[in-house]
Order: structure tokens, then C-alpha cells, then sequence
């Protein structure tokens, strides 16, 4: 006996910690591949948003399309994806034609194409990552 | 109710109207008058909502996600005021509470999509500013008459 405890009990705290400590650290391992796997996760999901977008994007010059990117970044050590067109003001006219809901373009090309391309991929983008974290 | 179709961005108009704002009056055009759909030359301070398209509705029930779009126009020397008015219509419409319009949609939230972008001048160095919204509503049944999907 140590201090009114049992050499069992003693044994089944110890063999308990250690199996304890064996769960944290697969948590932890389970943590680490999660987020090592993120970035391609939401890379994957969002790349037939991307492509959707491509096809809504007017191309009279091709210069607006050529300006579309989807990419892994990193924000305060987390990962996160970015997608977007006419980064830092290149074309300059991006934005305004994004926004501009009275220039006529041809079909299927159009105003809005980014956030149209986003909300009607929305739902599907949430289902390829839960699928893709499930593997 | 009798079948009564408003527009999402009518019903954005109406409830700008209801907080002292006023549709434009092609006779006598006034500062921030409201157009629908189109923005025309003058007057220089005008504010134009458009209908954008929004999430998919509800399949099964009358709840539709739309998106609207508010553009703001300020005169050439007026870029302080057309963005102080933008941020103001922001301030008016996201976070609106629930309501019923007078033709029995009801209106359940309006969200903002982002915030106040500027898109830089027109070609008459007249600047522009935009607001995204995203409204959940529910349409009265009388008003989508043929509609395969049941009110809530």
C-alpha cells in the first residue's frame, strides 16, 4: 500500500496515463494530417468552382480571364484558399466589369461571374471537402 | 390576397422609400432618386438597384435566397457624399428585421455580401460605389400562383 493506495490501483492510474497519452498523440497525429491535407482539400473543392467561373468570365481580350487565380495560402498559420481575378489592379477594369450589371455580354460570359460561379457551386464546394476528408 | 408580383429589388426600393427615400421621377429627377434595373445620366446622385440571381431556392417549400446589388453614384466632385450615402444604405438595409410587404411577401432577412466597394469613376469622372446583399424571403403564395412548392 502507498498512502491508503494499492499497488493495483497504482498500476491501472499508470496503465490508464499510458493509454491516455497514446490517444493524445494519435489525436495530435490525426490534427496534424488534417491540416497538412486542407490546403489540397480546398484547392480540389474549389477547382470546378474556379472553372465555372472561368466559363462566366467575358473574354473580350482574354486579359480578365488570364488574371483568374485559385491558390493554398496561409493567413495567421492557418491555411486558407484564395480565388479571385485582377489581382492588385490588373486589369484595372476588373472590378468595375465584375460589378457593372448593364454591360451586355455573350452568353454564357457575364457580369457577376465569381460570386454567380460561388453561389451556385456553394453547396457542392461543402460536400467535396466533407468527401475528400472522409478518404 | 389577389396575385400581387414585386421584385426583389422593388421590394428594396419600397422599403428605402419607407425610410425617405424616393424613386425616380423622370419629370423632376431629384439627388439619390432610386432607379430599377438601369441607372440613367442624370441626375448625378442616384442610387440603382439591380436583381443579381442568388443561391438556389428551396426545391420543396416558397424560399427563395436572392442576391441584390445597390449602385451609387455620386457627382464629379462628390465622392465623399456618394460614399458616405453607400455605407448609409448598408447601415439602412443589412441587419433589417423581419417583415410582411404590403402585397404579403415576406421579407425574412437581408445580409450583406462583403462591404462597400468602390469601382472607381464612370467616363464622366463621376464615382461608383456598390453594396451586395443576400435576402432570404419567403414569396405569398398568391403572388407564384403556379408554383410547385408549398408556403412554410
Amino acid at each position: 500500500m502507498t498512502a491508503g493506495i494499492s499497488a493495483s490501483e497504482v498500476s491501472d492510474t499508470r496503465s490508464a496515463r499510458a493509454g491516455m497519452a497514446q490517444i493524445i498523440k494519435n489525436y495530435r497525429k490525426f490534427v496534424h494530417n488534417v491540416e497538412e491535407a486542407v490546403p489540397t482539400v480546398l484547392l480540389m473543392a474549389l477547382e470546378p468552382t474556379f472553372e465555372l467561373s472561368l466559363e462566366y468570365c467575358p473574354k473580350d481580350t482574354g486579359a480578365m480571364a488570364a488574371s483568374g487565380y485559385l491558390e493554398a495560402t496561409d493567413f495567421r498559420g492557418k491555411p486558407r484558399v484564395e480565388m479571385g481575378y485582377g489581382r492588385g489592379g490588373e486589369p484595372e477594369y476588373t472590378a468595375k466589369v465584375h460589378e457593372n450589371m448593364e454591360y451586355k455580354h455573350k452568353a454564357p460570359t457575364r457580369a457577376k461571374w465569381l460570386q454567380i460561379a460561388l453561389q451556385e457551386d456553394g453547396p457542392n464546394v461543402q460536400r467535396r471537402i466533407v468527401a475528400a476528408l472522409k478518404v | 390576397m389577389a396575385y400581387q408580383f414585386v421584385s426583389y429589388e422593388d421590394h428594396i426600393a419600397d422599403l428605402l422609400v419607407s425610410k425617405g427615400y424616393r424613386r425616380f421621377v423622370g419629370a423632376s429627377p431629384l439627388a439619390w432618386d432610386i432607379t430599377i434595373g438601369r441607372m440613367n445620366d442624370l441626375p448625378d446622385d442616384q442610387i440603382t438597384i439591380y436583381q443579381v440571381g442568388g443561391n438556389k431556392p428551396e426545391v420543396r417549400w416558397l424560399v427563395d435566397y436572392p442576391a441584390i446589388q445597390i449602385k451609387v453614384r455620386g457627382g464629379a466632385n462628390n465622392f465623399k457624399a456618394a460614399r458616405e450615402k453607400a455605407e448609409i444604405l448598408s447601415n439602412l438595409l443589412v441587419g433589417q428585421a423581419s417583415y410582411t410587404a404590403a402585397n404579403g411577401d415576406r421579407i425574412v432577412s437581408i445580409g450583406g455580401i462583403g462591404t462597400v466597394g468602390a469601382l472607381g469613376w464612370d467616363d464622366k469622372k463621376r464615382p461608383e460605389f456598390v453594396l451586395n446583399l443576400s435576402m432570404i424571403t419567403e414569396p405569398h403564395p398568391d403572388n407564384r400562383p403556379n408554383s410547385n412548392r408549398e408556403p412554410l
